[in-house]
């Protein structure tokens, strides 16, 4: 009775715990990648990233949906990208979770370089990860970004030998997004 | 083709500058498609073992091997020790290997880990300890786990490694800094240090202990490498020479010495070096494109790095090259020599080059003579002294000023060959032989000539090629024509073909580390001097070729010999050279046929010149060993695999096979091998096939014994012994016989026993038998038979003879059936009946109807059935002697055959008195009867009846 009672009561405190402002969640952002191989320069760009920070717990989520990714060179190329490398029907996301090392009070205004620790999670295959991260914290807004590689081996990401030069073995990514306390 | 899939990549950019290791990248499979290794470690009999993410591997030098599981999961830690090999996997599986090489899963209660392990290690208290991404460090015991994490004040739950040191207490890195973990009462306590106790960052990603001191490296994420004293609890960042700009520590592979090598993320191996423990001197060593996760040094100093990729062998404990982009090829130069201030002087016609060993570079043009350069020599003022073609000698001064060298006439126009220093003597040898010479004086400079030594004063030849002055001051002489010469205070002594060397032409003397003396010859090898006698040093040894070039010694007891194939490097404590050539190994060629042409710093490291730089011997602290070893990996019987680590094969299991598998990563490629059978025959077999079949092994206990080698060499020293015993079959083994001799014995006595019985019951047969005729005859001879018999005769004569003839013809025929029939043990029941019938006319005759008989008996039985004889007639007669028989009270006697017996019966009307031996005659057919059938006769009364019942035979 008591376990029960627990549960009741923690549902109705939630919404008070996350207006208490620990969660914030992703309200602008954008993910860039680029390939730069010998006989072609891949760049493409997503705005449709989605994701939390819990800045108590220190933990975070993010994700993004492959399909969302814009600006290829050639409707082809994106077709390429989704059929042949991301296999975006079967592996529909990418995702990042874990948590922050550094000892952050992201309440105080001010700009914080911090890493984050976590579980990158692309075309079904996942690697850990530390990620520098830099944070700016002004009025209760969380701007970050990062830049990061990704090895296309790291996550099974198969490049036929035919366009071994059209696609670098390692993808630069960019990230940046705006977090806003939930309400 | 084990060798195929070893593919090698050399990365030899010439990019002029600094010290390189040569650097060798190994596949795992033939496809040289990467496979990412995760833990990399070196198990007792010299296999490298690691986890991947295709799962476990080991390496022998030659080939991979796969360890097959059932888990099919990337294999992320592995630990192997003298009985064990744990393997920890990325979803929290713990494996073991078994002795079949197959891992199995270890099952785990209570705590079980279900996340990533990242290392794994059994300690010698029979702790496994594992170490895991989510839960902190599991402490397994017997299958038992039980954790520590955030729960039991652990600062964090992401754990990487852990280290127990003697005062009990256990440091994990974590990502939140290191956890001091002691264990006090069953509770656990846990301190943190971090960021706010002077470590440069708070993920630690590695805590390795020195092997000679009490400090531990610490290996962080962005932050460099630390120091952390388990003793004092604290940590600190030592002073770096430069900022740390290798990226992440994955591992750290601590030296002696206060050396170690760091390995990171972005792809570099960084040597470091603790000063004082405050400071820190770092060299990096660039692996472009490998992400390097764990690294080790094996026994025979290779560095081994576990890549993204594969494998990757790093030359630098023993072999560096320095690559020199000159105009000129660097293998032609004439001389060479390095001198106290820390440069390598080098001379390429008349001209001389210097270059600094700290920071290599492009040599500089220091000095052009006007003849050739022919030799090189730094004494111990620092001086440099040059030999010249055919102008003498000259020498330079460490301040840079050059004279030539004109007191000694003699020296002028000599073509110089050596040159050598003792401590106030300089050596000087050419086609005139040697001149001793003073240093130049201190304020005149003169040098004057104290002594010439050549083919008149003794030393047997004009032409020195090589001079050597050893450590107690004396002068050794290579020459051509009169062996070795030995200068030693006025006396000369010889070494030539006739005192054990095989060559009177000698081009090479060095004095090695030990004391001992190396001499190499016009194309007969090289022998060694050990202060008694010379001991020929060769191929048997491992020795590419008897071509010597240049024999040079380094610091610490190594040889280094340049030869017509490569160049080979003697290791004392191996006893065997360790070869480089073109082919196989490390890719060294166009090393120069110059004689003598070699130079060894202050630091006892030795450089010989290649075509595009110089190769560096270093001056190795440590001793690094490169026999091979030997594993016995699996056997068979009749081709049938079965459990390695049987010892006991039956009689029939005695086709049995070996396999196993040389270890060796100097020279792999030249591995073969030698066994034999202990038990079965003492003589070696050698071979280049990795395994070993003996067919039909007699019963017998036998010890498989191999050894591996790299050249003729083979030693007791990691060799593989396999005991086992063939089992004699059952009915040679002692139990079998004994039990059979057993049984043969019992049957004999019992046959004895029986044959024994049936005699005696023969015997006791044919008594009783006498025995009965005998009483029979007594009682039928009874007088008062007899009497009764010729009374009743008397009277029959009287009333009537006819009848009286009738009856002494009756009784006469029963005297001979009785006569007839004694001596037969069984009668047909007719014959008994014949005699029982006169009988009873004979004492009806006397009786008269007062004795009736009342027959009963089937006519056919008469014939069918048997009888012992008499025993009716017996009967009758009892019946008649104990009973009244008179005419008031007539006895009937009923005798009548039932079944299988005969019985007779006559009712009780006994005597008032009665006759002598009564009983006796029961008693007798009794015995008969057990001689002869185990049928019994019984008798007795029975309803005012006396019967007795016969069995029929």
């Amino acid at each position: 009775m008591p376990y029960r009672l627990f549960i009741v009561l923690a549902f109705i405190c939630a919404p008070a715990i996350i207006r208490a402002g620990n969660l914030f969640e992703v309200s602008q952002g954008v993910i860039r990648f680029y390939s730069d191989a010998p006989r072609e320069l891949i760049k493409a760009s997503s705005d449709q990233m989605q994701g939390v920070l819990d800045v108590k717990k220190k933990t975070f989520a993010f994700k993004v949906a492959i399909v969302s990714f814009m600006g290829f060179n050639s409707p082809l190329q994106q077709e390429h990208f989704n059929e042949n490398y991301m296999e975006t029907p079967r592996y529909p996301q990418a995702s990042y979770a874990g948590r922050i090392i550094e000892d952050i009070d992201f309440s105080q205004d001010g700009e914080y370089n911090v890493r984050a620790k976590g579980k990158l999670k692309i075309h079904g295959m996942e690697q850990e990860r530390i990620v520098n991260v830099h944070a700016i914290v002004r009025n209760k807004h969380i701007n970050i970004e990062c830049d990061f590689i990704v090895p296309l081996a790291d996550h099974n990401i198969k490049v036929p030998r035919l366009v071994y030069d059209k696609l670098a073995t390692e993808i630069n990514v960019s990230v940046s997004a705006i977090l806003i306390p939930v309400n | 083709m084990p060798r195929l899939l070893i593919a090698i990549l050399l990365f030899l950019s010439f990019t002029a500058g600094a010290q390189e290791p040569f650097v060798r990248h190994v596949w795992l499979n033939e496809s040289n498609t990467p496979v990412k290794v995760n833990d990399i470690v070196q198990g007792p009999s010299g296999k490298l073992w690691m986890a991947t993410d295709a799962g476990v591997y080991y390496f022998n030098g030659r080939a991979f091997t796969y360890i097959p599981d059932s888990i099919h999961k990337p294999a992320t830690a592995i630990y192997v020790d003298k009985a064990n090999a744990y393997v920890g996997y990325i979803d929290g599986t713990i494996g073991i290997v078994t002795i079949d090489d197959i891992i199995q899963r270890v099952p785990v209660s209570n705590i079980a880990p279900h996340s990533a392990i990242n290392s794994i290690y059994y300690d010698a208290v029979n702790v496994l300890w594992v170490c895991t991404e989510q839960q902190g460090v599991i402490a397994v015991v017997n299958n038992i786990g039980v954790s520590c994490n955030t729960s039991n004040g652990l600062s964090d739950n992401f754990v990487y490694g852990i280290v127990s040191y003697h005062n009990s207490h256990i440091a994990a890195a974590t990502d939140q800094g290191i956890n001091e973990i002691t264990l006090n009462n069953h509770t656990i306590r846990t301190r943190v240090l971090n960021t706010e106790s002077g470590l440069p960052d708070n993920i630690i990603r590695v805590l390795k202990p020195m092997p000679d001191m009490d400090l531990t490296w610490v290996g962080t994420q962005n932050g460099g490498p630390a120091i952390y004293s388990a003793l004092n609890r604290k940590a600190w960042v030592p002073k770096l020479d430069t900022a740390w700009v290798w990226g992440q520590i994955n591992d750290i592979l601590p030296m002696q010495g206060g050396k170690a090598w760091a390995c990171t993320e972005e792809g570099y191996v960084v040597e470091l070096q603790l000063k004082d423990s405050t400071s820190i001197t770092t060299r990096s060593i660039a692996v472009p494109g490998r992400k390097i996760k764990k690294i080790l040094c094996g026994r025979s100093g290779i560095i081994w790095c576990a890549t993204n990729e594969g494998l990757t062998m790093i030359t630098s404990e023993y072999m560096e090259y320095i690559p020199l982009a000159t105009s000129y090829k660097m293998n032609e130069m004439r001389a060479m020599a390095c001198d106290r201030q820390g440069y390598i002087w080098y001379a390429l016609e008349n001209r001389l080059y210097r270059m600094s060993l700290r920071k290599p570079g492009r040599p500089s043009l220091e000095m052009s003579l006007p003849v050739a350069v022919t030799t090189l020599y730094v004494d111990m003022e620092g001086r440099l002294w040059i030999g010249t073609l055919g102008r003498g000698i000259l020498y330079r001064e460490e301040n840079g000023s050059v004279t030539a060298v004109t007191d000694v006439p003699q020296l002028n126009n000599e073509n110089v060959l050596s040159i050598t220093g003792t401590d106030d003597r300089l050596w000087v040898s050419g086609l005139n032989g040697v001149e001793e010479l003073s240093y130049p004086g201190q304020f005149t400079k003169k040098i004057s000539l104290l002594q010439r030594h050549n083919k008149r004063t003794g030393v047997g030849s004009d032409y020195v090629y090589q001079l050597c002055a050893d450590r107690r001051g004396r002068v050794w002489m290579a020459t051509d024509g009169a062996g070795v010469c030995l200068y030693d205070g006025g006396v000369y002594r010889h070494w030539d073909s006739s005192s054990g060397m095989n060559s009177n032409v000698i081009y090479s003397i060095t004095q090695d580390a030990e004391g001992d003396m190396w001499a190499a010859t016009l194309g007969n090898g090289l022998f060694r001097y050990d202060g008694n006698r010379w001991y020929q040093v060769s191929r048997d040894q491992g020795l590419q070729d008897v071509n010597i070039a240049t024999v040079a010694a380094n610091g610490t007891g190594q040889v280094i010999v340049v030869n017509g194939k490569g160049v080979d490097v003697w290791y004392p404590k191996s006893l065997q050279f360790r070869n480089y050539n073109n082919r196989g190994s490390i890719n060294i060629d166009s090393t120069s046929t110059v004689l003598n042409l070699s130079a060894v710093d202050n630091d006892g490291n030795v450089y010989i010149p290649f075509e595009k730089g110089f190769v560096v011997f270093k001056n190795i602290a440590a001793s690094y060993d490169i026999r091979p070893t030997v594993a016995v990996n699996s056997l068979s019987v009749f081709f049938k695999r079965i459990r390695c680590g049987t010892r006991y094969f039956s009689h029939d299991q005695n086709h049995i096979s070996f396999n196993f598998i040389g270890i060796n990563f100097a020279n792999p490629d030249r591995l073969h091998y030698r066994y034999k059978l202990e038990g079965y025959n003492d003589g070696w077999i050698v071979t280049s096939d990795e395994g070993a079949t003996f067919p039909q092994l007699p019963p017998g206990n036998y010890k498989f014994r191999v050894q591996a080698s790299l050249n003729n060499t083979f030693s007791p020293q990691g060799e593989s012994v396999y005991a086992f015993m063939v089992d004699k079959p059952f009915w040679s083994r002692v139990w079998f016989i004994v039990l059979m001799g057993l049984v043969a014995g019992s049957m004999a006595y019992g046959y004895i026993r029986f044959r024994e019985e049936n005699l005696r019951k023969v015997t006791s047969l044919q008594r009783e038998r006498m025995m009965f005729e005998y009483e029979h005859l007594k009682s039928q001879v009874n007088p008062h038979f007899l009497f009764n018999s010729l009374n009743t005769l008397t009277n029959l004569i009287e009333e009537d003879s006819e009848a009286a003839i009738d009856y002494t013809t009756h009784l006469s025929d029963l005297y001979r059936y009785m006569l007839s029939y004694r001596d037969k043990d069984l009668i047909l029941l007719k014959e008994e009946w014949t005699i029982l019938e006169n009988y009873i006319y004979i004492q009806q005759s006397r009786f008269g109807k007062a004795l009736r008989l009342n027959v009963k008996v089937p006519e056919l039985m008469m014939y069918t059935r048997k009888i012992v004889p008499l025993a009716l007639q017996l009967l009758v007669e009892n019946a008649i002697k104990h009973n009244v028989v008179s005419q008031s009270t007539p006895l009937t006697i009923t005798i009548e055959a039932v079944d299988d017996n005969i019985i007779i019966r006559n009712p009780l009307q006994p005597k008032i008195s009665k006759e002598k031996g009564a009983g006796l005659g029961l008693i007798n057919i009794r015995k008969r009867y057990s001689l002869l059938t185990k049928k019994q006769i019984t008798y007795g009364e029975k309803n005012k009846e006396y019967v007795v019942i016969l069995p029929l035979l």
